[in-house]
């Protein structure tokens, strides 16, 4: 019987394969999407298929090859991976490299170049990814819904969506350092709320105060998970009538403040609540301090050019819940003129990356927004352009082990923000960047009409029930946070 | 014999009278419906279809709604499937008595009536025709090989799967008692596991309304009145007479088209939309001059289509005019408000404002589905902007649709060449109607802003007239003096517009109120609108 079987597969794979023959060397490497050349992956990432984009091609074989041993054969209209083999043969190659043969057929078979794919030898240890999937709107989200996409597969599931709480708009769930038992988010609007979820259990806030104005968002743990910070603001958009610029997003205030989630209290410093605006928050990786952006007030929207952040930094004691008396200006937007935004340091200390744009507090709008590299040990400022494009590259976040990186880039064409992986290496340069692999990337692609916004990593699944969301969202009470009183 | 010809008059009684109820009374309906989907001939379609309980009736609901780009087509289509459900109805019912009266034309009436209205969707009367075909088809088969149909049927037509299970509880009698507990339970475990909706609305069906919340229990209602007539003959042919059976039968129907009775306002309204989106200004005009609802929506239509034709300066206050707002509307978050906002930002050549504007009515669709409508506009504005990659993507999705296909393959050439676009003779004027310097849209300044979009191009006489027209529903005649130049001078018109004349004979006073129709829109402005208190 098992020789049947065996016979009956060797039948079958053999009459589906089909040798190449007579192929025609070409002098380029192959047209590949996504473009896959070049890159470092880890060993855990699902396998890279891609189309070959030639005119007319019907079939692509494609051979990979280890440094340090295997082979990996896949024939058919695109190239797809077997996911257990491609694995098998990333793990053996870990630290070495794939080399790359592509063949395609069109009215004749065409030999490409071969390319290399470098694994690292660091390990990606996260589970997945999440992610906000939005259609690119301007006042109306749409179907928006936060996702968990698993790294080594394809396998995305929905964590909360627009079906499951009709009519709410909700930003993006931030967890503490890629750990999602502390996890919150913020939906927006009448009946909104503050989400604070730890070890499973929801707790839903009010974090909108008399003297805070708005509620949180934005938001960044405290390593130790007690404190997370957010910055209370009201956000606006405005529109060009030509096509060069399409939004102007501003914030009339903004200001920070820490909610303290074992006392249920804001503590609201005077040195983040200035008439300036102080906006994403981030606390370093010993919880030491915050950094964040600060800009001065101007007359928005008539003045959205002058929008230019500085970056800061102010020292916070988890203990008693203190700040430092004095802000530190890292670096200086307006002497600059460019805007620094979004700082997120490294889990390890080492780094701290953030957008520079040519103005404004929202990366994802502007086209001029870069992400740079701040060492951390000598005060250095470098513009990353190994993974930048002429497009937006934001949202910015790092791997459990700070050896990786993921950010959203609009490089595809220019509305669409996607996940875009990188490594780093100790010297803090970055590797070509990775567009997330799909099981069929080209049609994927072709018909995703979603970004994918603040995608950051997650160590293990998220576990968010949606419907006790729905419940506590439509039915339930929310905390009422109290302003810390001021130390007499 | 007799009976026969009996049956066939009340079939084409239902065919006719729906085909012309479509046709004269909800075309607009039916272009509404059309816009709100784009059914594409592509497996991924089928199979997210499929992925949700109640998928397939929508899936088929929308094969048939696509012809309604054509409304004649969406009309017949209609009909065919109310017709169908008639005669399933009538040939089941005859099964229980020969003599079953006009049961099947009544409810076919009152589903097409209830379900004549934007909150439905044309998913319900689809799911209700698949459960009749499929009692139909299932004969007398075996009970047991419903514990196999049953949960498929509840995946492809959703909860009125019920109707299913209580036809054949009555026809089968005891055998089938455990059907509806059966379905219960498969509900309940669907309720359990799609955690991305609310289970009241798993209970309710997903499918059937569009507001996701407002759970359909009206369907469910008028599901019950199918089963009624079964019952009652049922229970008659078994020699039980319940006379009383039938009382609540006309009592519900009534209650139930008292409060789902199609809305003859939003017929109306929907009916100028699909008129503007097909450029037929005069007949927008004609209809409006019979038939005016007093909202800026209507005002927006006739307006448009007065600029359209030339006529805006000199007919636009023979037209209701809602307010100011009665050329251009703010960013409303529902999928109909703006449409002709959209439609006339396009015209005006604002190209990024029409591309917003759609771009919110496509996100504000409430079944999350995409529009074809929409999503060619916005191919458009991406083609006009030279936007090439973004508006390639949208014609490859509008190639896989039967009615945009030939249109998509021929803006696909255009991909990539600008001086084709350049060319075009609706694209390429209006890339030179656009403005030419950038600056940041500003609702409040609208004026301001067309008598700019005139500035960078004269040629943009539908600028100039909208200029001008927005400055009279300001009230402001000043300014409308200070621009009287350009249009003496580019309008080519010899004698001042009447509606300019009479604005400027109300503001010096030659004319009173009374006298004046632009006077009686001011003072109607200065009045509060119902409702208001001050």
């Amino acid at each position: 019987m098992k020789q049947i079987l065996f016979l009956l597969t060797l039948l079958l794979t053999t009459s589906c394969t089909e040798r190449v023959e007579h192929a025609t060397e070409a002098d380029c490497l192959p047209p590949i999407y996504p473009d896959y050349i070049g890159v470092t992956i880890p060993a855990e990432l699902a396998p890279l298929n891609f189309d070959v984009m030639m005119k007319g091609c019907r079939k692509v074989d494609v051979t990979i090859t280890g440094s340090k041993g295997g082979t990996l054969h896949t024939q058919g209209v695109f190239a797809n991976f077997d996911p257990e083999e491609w694995h098998k043969l990333t793990r053996q190659n870990r630290g070495g490299t794939l080399h790359v043969k592509v063949y395609a057929k069109g009215e004749r078979w065409i030999s490409y170049k071969p390319f290399e794919i470098t694994v690292s030898s660091d390990p990606l240890p996260d589970y997945g990814l999440t992610y906000r999937r939005i259609q690119p709107g301007y006042e109306v989200g749409g179907n928006i819904s936060i996702c968990q996409r698993e790294l080594s597969s394809y396998h995305e599931v929905k964590l909360m969506s627009e079906t499951a709480l009709p009519g709410r708009c909700f930003n993006c769930h931030t967890a503490n350092r890629t750990n999602p038992e502390q996890l919150t988010l913020q939906v927006r609007g009448a009946k909104g709320g503050t989400l604070v979820q730890k070890e499973g259990k929801q707790l839903w806030y009010d974090t909108h105060t008399s003297e805070t104005k708005a509620a949180g968002s934005y938001a960044y743990w405290h390593p130790e998970g007690r404190y997370c910070a957010y910055a209370t603001n009201s956000v606006h958009q405005s529109f060009f009538v030509r096509p060069e610029g399409r939004i102007e997003v501003y914030h009339k205030f903004s200001d920070i403040v820490v909610l303290d989630t074992e006392r249920d209290e804001l503590l609201r410093p005077e040195q983040l609540s200035t008439e300036s605006l102080e906006i994403f928050p981030a606390f370093a990786a010993d919880g030491s301090r915050i950094y964040f952006s600060s800009s001065l007030p101007c007359n928005v929207p008539m003045e959205y050019e002058k929008v230019k952040c500085s970056l800061c930094a102010i020292d916070f004691d988890a203990t008693t819940g203190n700040f430092g008396q004095q802000v530190d200006t890292l670096l200086n937007g307006p002497k600059d003129s460019c805007s620094y935004v979004l700082a997120r340091p490294s889990y390890d200390g080492r780094w701290l990356m953030l957008c520079a744009a040519d103005r404004g507090n929202f990366p994802v709008c502007r086209e001029t927004s870069d992400l740079y590299l701040f060492d951390l040990q000598n005060g250095t400022l470098r513009c990353m352009n190994e993974v930048n494009s002429s497009y937006s590259e934001s949202y910015h976040n790092w791997s459990s082990n700070s050896h990786w990186f993921i950010f959203s880039s609009k490089r595809e064409n220019g509305l669409q923000s996607w996940a875009y992986l990188s490594h780093i290496d100790g010297e803090g340069r970055a590797s070509k960047p990775v567009l997330l692999p799909q099981r069929r990337p080209l049609l994927y692609y072709k018909k995703e009409a979603d970004s994918f916004n603040c995608p950051d990593f997650t160590l293990t699944p998220v576990i968010l029930d949606q419907r006790e969301a729905f419940h506590q969202l439509f039915h339930g009470e929310r905390r009422q946070v109290k302003v810390k009183n001021k130390p007499e | 014999m007799q009976q026969t010809r009996y049956r066939l008059l009340l079939m084409l009684l239902t065919a006719v009278g729906t085909f012309l109820f479509w046709q004269l009374e909800a075309p607009g309906l039916l272009n509404y419906h059309e816009q709100n989907q784009l059914f594409l001939f592509t497996f991924d379609h089928l199979l997210q279809a499929l992925s949700l309980p109640g998928g397939m009736a929508d899936y088929l609901a929308e094969a048939g709604i696509q012809f309604s780009y054509y409304p004649t087509l969406g009309a017949l289509w209609m009909s065919i499937q109310s017709t169908l459900i008639f005669i399933l109805l009538s040939r089941l019912l005859a099964q229980l008595r020969p003599h079953y009266g006009v049961a099947p034309l009544l409810l076919t009436v009152a589903l097409t009536l209830m379900t004549c209205h934007v909150r439905w969707t044309p998913a319900l009367p689809m799911a209700l025709l698949l459960v009749l075909a499929t009692i139909w088809l299932t004969g007398k088969s075996s009970p047991w090989t419903d514990l196999l149909r049953l949960p498929v049927l509840y995946w492809m037509v959703g909860p009125v799967a019920w109707l299913y299970a209580a036809w054949r509880l009555l026809t089968i009698g005891r055998r089938m008692a455990w059907g509806i507990p059966y379905l219960s339970l498969i509900v309940a475990a669907a309720a359990y596991g799609l955690t991305q909706w609310p289970w009241q609305v798993i209970l309710a069906g997903i499918h059937y309304r569009t507001d996701a919340l407002q759970t359909p229990w009206a369907a469910h209602l008028l599901t019950a009145l199918f089963l009624l007539p079964a019952i009652y003959f049922r229970l008659v042919t078994t020699s039980i007479h319940v006379p009383l059976l039938l009382l609540p039968y006309p009592l519900a129907l009534g209650i139930l088209l008292l409060f789902c009775r199609p809305d003859r306002n939003e017929m109306e309204i929907l009916r100028l939309d699909m008129l503007v989106r097909h450029g037929q200004w005069e007949e927008v005009l004609r209809r409006v001059e019979h038939r005016a609802v007093p909202t800026p929506f209507t005002s927006q239509c006739a307006n448009l289509a007065l600029g359209m034709t030339g006529q805006l300066p000199h007919r636009m206050f023979e037209f209701y005019q809602d307010g100011p707002e009665a050329l251009l509307m703010p960013m409303m978050r529902d999928n109909v408000s703006d449409l002709p906002t959209a439609e006339a930002f396009f015209q005006l050549g604002m190209i990024n404002e029409a591309l917003r504007y759609t771009t919110d009515l496509q996100q504000s669709i409430l079944t999350y589905k995409r529009s074809g409508r929409f999503t060619k506009r916005m191919a458009e504005c991406h083609l006009i902007n030279g936007n090439h990659t973004a508006a390639a993507k949208e014609l490859q999705w509008l190639e896989q649709s039967l009615f945009y296909r030939s249109w998509a393959k021929e803006c696909l050439r255009l991909i990539g060449l600008d001086n084709l676009i350049d060319q075009h003779p609706l694209y390429g004027h209006l890339r030179k109607l656009r403005f030419k310097e950038n600056f940041l849209y500003n609702y409040d300044e609208r004026h301001k802003m067309l008598g700019l979009l005139f500035v960078s191009n004269p040629d943009n006489l539908l600028a100039l007239y909208y200029h001008m027209a927005q400055l009279l529903l300001n009230g402001d005649v000043p300014m409308l003096m200070q621009s009287m130049p350009w249009v003496q001078q580019y309008s080519g018109l010899n004698q001042m517009p009447a509606s300019y004349r009479d604005a400027l004979e109300y503001a010096q006073q030659k004319k009173s109120a009374h006298e004046s129709p632009y006077g009686q829109y001011v003072k109607r402005l200065q009045q509060p609108k119902q409702g208001q208190t001050n």
